[in-house]
């Protein structure tokens, strides 16, 4: 709840300074993702999906800030230590901003992002149905590029990293890359 | 302690002759007073000091970062010695937290960001661009540049506190660059401004600016206000002082700007920054506190008082042989002051901000080790949340200030728990001839550690300082 908080603090004061400039447009953009986990993570989780609904402005021609929601699911590893089709899934919420390098048709930028995850481990071990809940801090870092296919439409290609914080002092996180392809709406 | 307590209040009651001017100056919260430098010609800025392009700054940061990661290594660092494979776990292994030393993880990697931040902020860019380019450079040391996993703690004490005080840095260097001068007058402003914002004067010197000679305004010199001086404290063991440390020290206090202008506010228009050096038994820096104001609005009455609410940044770093306290945070606040009097005035402030990493000594810390590094730290860390409000009576004579700060850090690493954390900070000054003052102060220091499955525990302290200073 206090990361919630957090993050939605984040976003109002982001808020405060968005209203300052009279350029701003706004963008609403949808995508999915496609997830590939690295590390330990990968150790018993395989490629998995998302959906992602944002909104954001972009303040000039370079910088734009967005707040994101997004659904991810992981596939299980064949031969994990877990047993039964568990579900891994995350409910992300995320604030970010991104550089673009060029102003034309063809828009590629760098983007940073970080939130919270929402994560829900659900499985069998034995007779009894475990279900963790958890939520932490996740961090993206990652580039891509903003293509106008027609009017106020663009076509976006990106690709993130992923670090996901579980907690310090475990020997691993979830980390891993994101492919994706998605629709932004200006106006 | 009686005896100086006396002989301060015979200095003040006998000196009959403090008139006229008065220690304080008003004049930084009024409209009135003519700024220089203040309206500067931005086609004149761009001609001398055009922005340059982004992956500059971005290239002097990532070099900055292997050239020390380069000096790390040849003086036989453990965690420098780096590879393809460290570079591959540190992506699998992702973010953790680090076991180093207070002063390092609380100032050292904030000093850290401010070269980063300033290497584009002296490129033409404003604070938040600096700040993401500090984070870059922050971020690429964390992957690429150690052997251990990536800090978050680190990252955010470099990135963003690092921006807090290389604004600072910022700020005070455009005090002192001056490119009318020439000379021994002109080396030593340039070795000046550069001595504390290497970034800055590494781009003025291959960019030729710190040998052009031009009267044109190019840098924005706002009003402020500084403090030194010297003096002595005496950090009591608990809260009697027969038991302590007495330990000469030097303060330096620095207010930029106003925060009660009715102008458009824009980042660090204002800020605050405190810092107090030991010279003998405490550790070197003792304090460095800084408060600045992101955006705001200020509303004006008839009386002529004002009322402000804003956005405001906030860095804490305190250490003795008692406590540590480190955070730094961003938060809401709103303020207060009388109309300027020559006699009289009142302001206070009130701010209640998120700590996004914060450090704090507890009796437990060291038992709980950061476990891949099997390595034990003397204090918690965590986010958290603060508290700050003060309020200060500026008479003719002197000043009467009364602080309160209040940390809550929530452990995310170290013995599990929450510690809570204030000081309250009573400060009286006097002025006894033209700018020197002498004064005093009193720390009340007191915090609770509740933990999780240990004892919890409580600690209370003082601290006393008096010095002999001078305003400028």
């Amino acid at each position: 709840m206090k990361k919630i908080i957090y993050i939605i603090s984040l976003f109002l004061i982001t808020n405060l300074f968005a209203q300052e400039n009279d350029s701003t447009k706004s963008v609403i953009s949808v995508s999915a993702r496609a997830l590939t986990p690295i590390g330990i993570f990968a150790e018993n989780w395989n490629t998995g999906s998302a959906f992602y609904l944002g909104y954001g402005w972009i303040y000039s021609k370079e910088w734009g800030v967005q707040f994101q929601i997004g659904y991810n699911k992981y596939r299980l590893k064949t031969g994990s230590q877990y047993s039964e089709s568990p579900k891994l899934s995350m409910l992300a919420f995320q604030i970010g901003g991104r550089h673009y390098f060029l102003d034309g048709i063809f828009k590629p930028y760098v983007i940073v992002l970080s939130g919270v995850n929402y994560i829900r481990l659900f499985y069998k071990s034995g007779d009894a149905l475990i279900d963790e809940r958890e939520t932490h801090m996740n961090f993206q870092i990652g580039t891509g590029f903003d293509f106008y296919i027609i009017n106020n439409f663009q076509l976006e290609i990106s690709a993130l990293y992923n670090s996901h914080l579980i907690n310090p002092s475990i020997p691993y996180n979830l980390t891993g890359f994101e492919y994706g392809m998605g629709i932004n709406w200006m106006f | 302690m009686r005896k100086i307590i006396l002989i301060i209040s015979f200095i003040f009651a006998v000196n009959q002759n403090i008139i006229g001017q008065y220690l304080y100056s008003s004049n930084a919260d009024t409209l009135d007073v003519q700024i220089e430098f203040n309206n500067l010609d931005l086609a004149l800025i761009n001609k001398f000091n055009p922005q340059k392009p982004l992956w500059i700054p971005v290239v002097e940061s990532v070099t900055q970062s292997f050239m020390m990661g380069a000096f790390n290594f040849v003086t036989g660092s453990e965690f420098a010695k780096i590879g393809i494979s460290t570079i591959k776990h540190n992506f699998e292994r992702g973010w953790a937290t680090d076991a180093d030393g207070f002063p390092t993880n609380m100032v050292g990697h904030p000093l850290q960001g401010t070269v980063y931040f300033n290497l584009a902020r002296s490129s033409g860019y404003n604070y938040w661009v600096s700040l993401g380019v500090a984070s870059i450079g922050s971020w690429q040391w964390e992957y690429f540049m150690e052997n251990e996993p990536p800090s978050l703690n680190d990252q955010i004490m470099t990135s963003y506190g690092g921006s807090l005080i290389g604004e600072v840095f910022f700020k005070l260097s455009n005090l002192i660059i001056d490119e009318s001068t020439v000379g021994t007058e002109r080396f030593f402003r340039e070795l000046g401004a550069g001595i504390f914002n290497p970034g800055r004067l590494f781009n003025r010197l291959i960019y030729g600016r710190a040998s052009r000679v031009t009267n044109s305004q190019l840098y924005k010199k706002d009003h402020y206000f500084g403090e030194i001086a010297f003096g002595g404290n005496y950090i009591a063991e608990g809260t009697d002082f027969e038991s302590g440390e007495k330990n000469p020290m030097l303060t330096f206090d620095f207010t930029y700007g106003r925060l009660f202008k009715n102008s458009k506010i824009k980042p660090f228009d204002f800020f605050r920054l405190r810092t107090a050096i030991n010279f003998k038994k405490q550790p070197l820096i003792g304090q460095l506190n800084l408060y600045n104001i992101f955006v705001g609005n200020v509303i004006s009455y008839e009386n002529k008082s004002r009322f402000l609410y804003g956005v405001l940044g906030y860095f804490d770093y305190l250490e003795n042989n008692v406590y540590q306290i480190g955070a730094t945070g961003i938060g809401l606040g709103i303020g207060y002051r009388t109309q300027p009097q020559k006699n009289i005035q009142f302001i206070g402030t009130l701010n209640v901000g998120s700590i996004l990493m914060g450090g704090a000594n507890s009796d437990y810390a060291a038992d709980n080790n950061v476990d891949f590094l099997d390595s034990a730290r003397t204090y918690n860390m965590g986010p958290g949340a603060l508290l700050k409000a003060e309020a200060l009576l500026k008479f003719s004579f002197g000043s009467f200030y009364l602080g309160y700060n209040f940390w809550w850090i929530h452990t995310w690493d170290g013995a599990p728990g929450d510690e809570l954390i204030g000081m309250l900070a009573p400060k009286f000054r006097v002025r006894v001839y033209e700018n020197w003052f002498i004064g005093s102060e009193y720390l009340y220091y007191h915090r609770r550690g509740k933990y999780a499955d240990l004892e919890n525990r409580s600690f209370k302290n003082n601290e006393v300082r008096i010095f002999i200073g001078y305003a400028f």
